[in-house]
């Protein structure tokens, strides 16, 4: 209802009425979306399992019991055993927290260095872009699996190197959509106009370039999330990756697979956290994605 | 004020502004009417730095702000720009707070935090028909007259003695265009400002300028006291250009 | 009556749940008439006019009234119905002349297909009333357009295009959105008056959407001033413009700079354009309004004056 004003519509400072921001219109969205809801619940129940690891089982996971070698899903072993008798459950759960871990950071750590450089290449343009678009292209001319294989394998198995080899394969995805962004926002008048004000290229870029091209770069984070996850586990089950014993889903998979024919639960159930895991984060940067752009709002 | 000697601006064989020479006096208001491709945007991009003239001298005070293809910029803060678009010229990932204080980082440190002072903002934002609890507020929650007014804000913060207005009514409503044409004329009374004022209405340029310009193809063709050239336009454009006015009174 | 359109209304459902868009609008139009429909952004211009041949987004829901195109229910078609009028006996011509030209086909060749649809006659006449039809819209070299591609056309040029295609069958009803908004002062003059010439000749009526006062003056015959979704006031361009009786169209002549002296500031509508998020209860223009009462808490009547003179205001019924 409209409340009865005394003089005619006030002075034009009449505060304006909330409209709903960016978050809320967005969760409107995300709720009429069920798959991205289901991916979603499968992402927070991974993270609950990565924190609760210690209390959702009481096995140590490197605890090597060589009377119970490959003992089939029990009540007490409900993934099985391995071939020196450690909990398959407690390894896999403890796996999540790495593989979780290891993903995320990989994907933080390229998503940001991608985007300052996209952010520096589509803004200064000019030489230093060209050099930093010729050096992405160089990555990009590698198949990416192929070169974080080469690239871990130069630097020695270890796990810091395998996230290294990771993240440098994915920058470039995120340096090319960061400097596309760039290029619209650049033109943007609010960009011109702190040219005018005589602020440096550093301010502009910090203050208006990347916080106006940080959304399509975490859409593709979260796309590429999935991608990070599987090749932390390539790289494991080539052991190029993570050391045993640490109990990953990749080294875990590559010992196991071994014993398929026989012991099945072996690496069954690491090779399903892995498949969840990444359809998981697929299907959120899918949804992401069709409820971030402007085109397909409804 | 500001002079403008022979500017010319060619991108590639074109040349988008050619030989134009004006000078503004302090406290008038200079308006450059033209169609689009006239290089009215052209010019004010050049006056402000944004764009580098192939050709010719731009001086403000006496100093020449384009010596070598580099821009000399001015006092900070003296010479500023209201933008056509207020949908476009506010970052919306900012407060109005931020958007407002932003040119103030150009200024020397005492300046700037006298100014970004909350007793000045809120001064600020009155004067431009705007409320201190605003500040908190982003783009998004204001209508484009609103948003407009916050960029009026913007540009004057640091005391200008020169604002460029480059269309700053075009995206507006006709209710709104004259509450940002008074506005702009009374801050120009209390401050003392100069303005160039770049538009393709003329009737808005009739009612706002002292002195007016017309371009066409990059040349200025005429110049004049605003009713003089209203009145008694002496080339053909500028004749065709009023005759193709659709104008209320015209109709009879 | 060639199109009349009876308490029209309708609601958009967006994020921020269902909203009102056009409230009973009610609006005709005589064969031969230039009808103009005047206001400001929000106020349902351009939505009546689309929804003239339905080319609204799904998201819109009719909620009310009716649009009857010769007697024909418009709102009642089939899918099939609506095609037939569209292009054939009601033409479209929006304020971006790129929406209606494919970029990648010869200006000819588009418009010769659109002649033979329309006409069924063979293709080399069909060519024959293409190159005539560009000359009507007084191309100065037709044969060359006619071999040409959009991108190679000015905007004015290309605009003038979009008018030979919708004019080249003429069709009973112009519906033109804004259609020189987008083209400098002295192109639209032309446009404009080659759209008047036109209808002239072949006596189709065209319904002029436009935020341009002066554009209505020099056009059109009827206006209708809306407002957040109502039509505030309408009748003949004279009367309505020079002796309006709606507070808003007296306000908004009022704020045009258009021949007002310097030396005084505007009179001013105060407040913000308006915003369908905050609509009034009552009168549309209630929170603006310089002369409204306790009375305009209520929608006001629609009251009839002189010559088919129609306000939607408390204040003509004294």
């Amino acid at each position: 209802m409209q409340t009865p004003q005394t003089s005619p519509a006030s002075h034009p400072a009449v505060v304006p009425e909330r409209v709903p921001g960016t978050v809320q219109i967005f969760w409107s969205r995300f709720r009429k979306n069920p798959l991205t809801m289901v991916g979603g619940v499968i992402f927070i129940l991974f993270v609950l399992i990565a924190l609760l690891a210690p209390v959702l089982t009481g096995n140590d996971p490197n605890q090597v019991r060589m009377d119970l070698a490959l003992q089939k899903p029990s009540a007490e072993h409900w993934f099985g055993t391995d071939e020196v008798g450690r909990d398959l459950f407690a390894r896999v759960i403890y796996g999540t927290r790495l593989s979780l871990g290891m993903g995320i950071s990989i994907i933080i750590v390229a998503g940001l260095v991608g985007t300052i450089l996209g952010a520096v290449a589509g803004y200064l343009g000019g030489k230093i872009g060209q050099i930093i678009m010729r050096i992405m292209d160089v990555i990009l001319a590698f198949p990416t699996l192929i070169l974080a294989m080469a690239l871990s394998a130069a630097m020695g198995p270890s796990l810091m190197n395998a996230i290294l080899a990771i993240v440098i394969v994915k920058i470039p995805a995120f340096v090319r959509l960061a400097r596309s962004e760039t290029l619209v926002v650049k033109e943007k008048l609010f960009v011109k106009a702190a040219q005018t004000f005589g602020l440096s290229d550093t301010w502009i870029i910090v203050r208006h370039i990347i916080p106006n091209v940080i959304t399509p770069v975490i859409i593709q984070m979260t796309l590429d999330l999935g991608d990070a996850i599987l090749m932390v586990a390539t790289l494991g089950f080539l052991g190029l990756g993570v050391q045993p014993p640490t109990p990953e889903w990749g080294a875990i998979i590559s010992t196991g697979w071994r014993y398929f024919l026989d012991q099945w639960w072996y690496p069954t159930f690491p090779g399903i956290a892995i498949f969840l895991v990444t359809i998981s984060f697929n299907i959120i940067g899918d949804g992401l994605r069709d409820m971030l752009d402007p085109r397909s709002a409804r | 004020m500001l002079t403008v000697q022979e500017l010319e601006k060619s991108f590639g064989t074109t040349k988008a502004v050619d030989q134009v020479s004006f000078h503004i006096q302090k406290g008038e208001t200079y308006g450059l009417v033209g169609e689009s491709g006239s290089g009215k945007s052209t010019i004010g991009n050049m006056i402000c730095g944004l764009l580098a003239p192939t050709q010719g001298v731009v001086s403000f005070f006496g100093e020449e702000l384009w010596k070598n293809n580099r821009f000399h910029r001015p006092k900070p803060g003296s010479l500023q720009v209201v933008f056509q678009d207020p949908q476009s010229s506010l970052d919306v990932r900012m407060n109005i707070r931020q958007i407002i204080t932003e040119p103030l980082r150009a200024l020397p440190r005492e300046e700037r935090l006298k100014k970004s002072s909350d007793d000045y903002l809120r001064e600020l934002v009155r004067r431009v028909g705007m409320h201190e609890d605003h500040l908190t507020r982003y783009p998004h929650e204001f209508s484009g007259g609103q948003r407009q007014r916050i960029a009026i804000a913007r540009a004057i913060i640091t005391e200008p003695a020169f604002l460029i207005l480059d269309e700053p009514t075009s995206a507006l409503d006709i209710s709104i265009q004259a509450q940002i044409l008074n506005l702009l004329k009374s801050l120009q009374q209390e401050l003392g400002l100069t303005y160039l004022f770049i538009s393709h209405d003329m009737s808005v340029i009739r009612y706002m300028c002292d002195r007016v310009g017309v371009l066409y193809h990059g040349r200025l063709i005429e110049e004049n006291e605003t009713e003089a050239l209203f009145t008694e336009p002496q080339e053909a454009y500028s004749q065709r250009l009023l005759a193709s006015l659709p104008q209320m009174t015209k109709r009879s | 009556m060639l199109l009349e359109i009876t308490d029209l209304s309708l609601s958009f459902h967006t994020l921020y749940g269902t909203m009102p868009v056009l409230d009973r609008v009610s609006l005709s139009i005589e064969p031969g008439e230039i009808v103009g429909i005047v206001g400001e952004s929000g106020s349902g211009k351009s939505v009546t006019a689309q929804s003239v041949l339905r080319l609204l987004d799904r998201n819109a829901t009719y909620t009310g009234g009716s649009i009857r195109f010769k007697g024909q229910d418009v709102l009642g078609m089939k899918e099939k119905e609506i095609q037939g009028l569209r292009g054939k006996k009601i033409g479209m011509v929006f304020q971006e002349p790129m929406t209606a030209l494919n970029p990648t086909m010869r200006i000819g060749k588009q418009l010769a297909n659109v002649i033979r649809k329309h006409q069924g006659v063979t293709q080399a006449e069909a060519d024959r009333l293409a190159v005539e039809a560009l000359a009507a819209v007084q191309m100065k070299d037709p044969q060359k357009v006619f071999r040409q591609y959009p991108h190679e056309l000015s905007g004015g040029m290309r605009q003038r295009v979009v008018v030979a295609l919708a004019m080249s069958s003429p069709p009973e009803l112009l519906i033109a959105d804004e259609p020189t908004t987008a083209l400098d002062v002295t192109v639209q003059a032309e446009v404009l008056k080659l759209m008047k010439e036109l209808s002239t000749q072949t006596g189709t009526s065209v319904m002029l959407i436009t935020h341009d006062i002066g554009v209505v003056a020099n056009m059109c015959d009827r206006v209708y001033v809306m407002y957040g979704g109502t039509v505030v006031e309408s009748g003949k361009t004279e009367e309505v413009l020079f002796h309006s009786n709606h507070p808003y169209t007296r306000a908004l002549i009022e704020a045009l700079p258009e021949g007002k002296p310097k030396s005084q500031p505007l009179k001013v509508i105060e407040g913000e354009s308006f915003n369908a998020r905050k609509r009034p209860v009552g009168c549309v223009f209630w929170d603006r309004c310089p002369k409204r009462t306790a009375r305009c808490q209520e929608k006001p009547p629609v009251v009839e004056g002189l010559n088919g003179h129609r306000i939607a205001c408390w204040e003509g019924k004294r």
